[in-house]
């Protein structure tokens, strides 16, 4: 997703959340010209998170197949707790995004708008490490 | 009420970068590491859950104080009060100015030259509640003024940085500071707008009026001192209440003292 099509989301989302700006608009502006360097590093932020998340699975789930192959009884333990170290490694990523839809299941409003750019968020970072893996 | 739309997207940074610390620390083995970083998600959302009890908290005391804490009309509440504490200076003011004026017409005449320095002395005390009430009222102006331009600014950021953990001593100490000092301030001016209609003006230049202003300006320097007191002890309590609300929240703090 580009810069652009990012930024118009979250703008939407804005647009569309139920409570209105209510404080000055000097403040916001203020917070606002700020944000745009940190919405990028986060976005990275959550992309490294996913690539360490991935390539240690991948990492893992070799250490496990060499321990299994050549560790014999003792080496195939080792391995399945590499495997399940493996899994756990990998199953923060779709744990980062299930927490984004229970906010939102939660029908508050002020956490639905965090949910929802949570989720931009991760699926920008998700976009970054697909593209560069 | 504290919540923008701005709040929002800094809520979702902090929570995105925090979880993804936390999921870094994971892949990396480190799990007390991201255990921590997780927690420190989740804190947000307890602050954000903190600033929604606080918000409703206003809106009972604005019920109970009859104080528009709670929604747009703070600033222009603020405005109101800074005029409210304009027009009690100006009353001491003109306090001030009349038995000066008098006692500099009785000092002119030989005869009654002798009488300056009666009403001065019976109107010393007078005088010294005029005064400070005309210093004292001048800084609340002041101070309703300064809260009335950065009331805004206190409370979008004070509210934007009090659920970040990085950011909560920074922020907590601003929104503790508006809430306390924009309720004290209004409350006071509320107080001191209902005492303004006893107090009563100084006389006009009716040599009636002269034979007792020494009894005048005591009946307006008595409920003056009251406002002043009145208005120190609120001060005082704010200021321990900000201090105490803001290490609540986790955040550094400050404290204001003005008036007399």
């Amino acid at each position: 997703m580009s810069r652009g099509v990012y930024w118009s989301a979250i703008l939407a989302s804005w647009s569309t959340s139920p409570v209105p700006p209510i404080f000055s608009v000097n403040a916001e502006s203020i917070v606002k010209n700020l944000l745009s360097p940190f919405v990028d590093v986060v976005a990275v932020l959550v992309a490294i998170a996913f690539g360490v998340g991935i390539l240690g699975f991948i990492f893992l789930v070799l250490q496990g197949a060499l321990r299994w192959v050549v560790g014999g009884s003792f080496g195939r333990s080792m391995a399945v707790q590499t495997f399940m170290r493996a899994a756990e490694v990998l199953a923060i990523i779709p744990v980062m995004f299930f927490i984004s839809s229970v906010l939102r299941s939660m029908g508050v409003s002020q956490l639905t708008a965090v949910a929802d750019i949570l989720e931009k968020l991760l699926q920008r970072g998700w976009s970054i490490i697909m593209s560069s893996l | 009420m504290y919540f923008t739309n701005i709040s929002y997207v800094v809520y979702g940074l902090a929570v995105a970068a925090y979880l993804s610390i936390g999921a870094i620390h994971w892949g990396l083995g480190r799990r007390s590491y991201a255990l921590y970083y997780f927690e420190q998600a989740v804190s947000v959302f307890i602050y954000i859950a903190a600033l929604l009890l606080i918000e409703a908290l206003l809106l009972k005391v604005e019920a109970l104080l009859g104080a528009p804490v709670a929604d747009n009309s703070v600033e222009e509440a603020l405005r109101r009060a800074s005029q409210i504490f304009d027009t009690a200076r100006q009353r001491s003011l003109s306090w001030i100015l009349t038995i000066a004026s008098l006692r500099a017409a009785l000092s002119i005449v030989p005869v009654t030259s002798p009488l300056s320095y009666v009403l001065g002395s019976a109107t010393g005390w007078s005088m010294s509640v005029f005064n400070m009430c005309a210093v004292s009222f001048l800084f609340y102006m002041a101070f309703a003024k300064v809260f009335e331009e950065i009331h805004p600014y206190l409370a979008s950021l004070g509210a934007i940085m009090t659920p970040i953990p990085r950011l909560r001593s920074i922020g907590a100490a601003m929104l503790s500071a508006d809430i306390v000092f924009s309720t004290a301030i209004i409350y006071y001016s509320g107080i001191v707008s209902n005492t303004l209609g006893n107090i009563p003006s100084p006389p006009s230049l009716n040599p009636v009026d002269w034979m007792n202003i020494a009894g005048m300006a005591s009946n307006a320097a008595i409920p003056l001192a009251q406002l002043l007191v009145k208005g120190v002890v609120i001060m005082s309590i704010a200021s321990a209440l900000s201090v105490g609300f803001s290490k609540a929240l986790s955040g550094v703090y400050f404290s204001v003292k003005i008036g007399a």
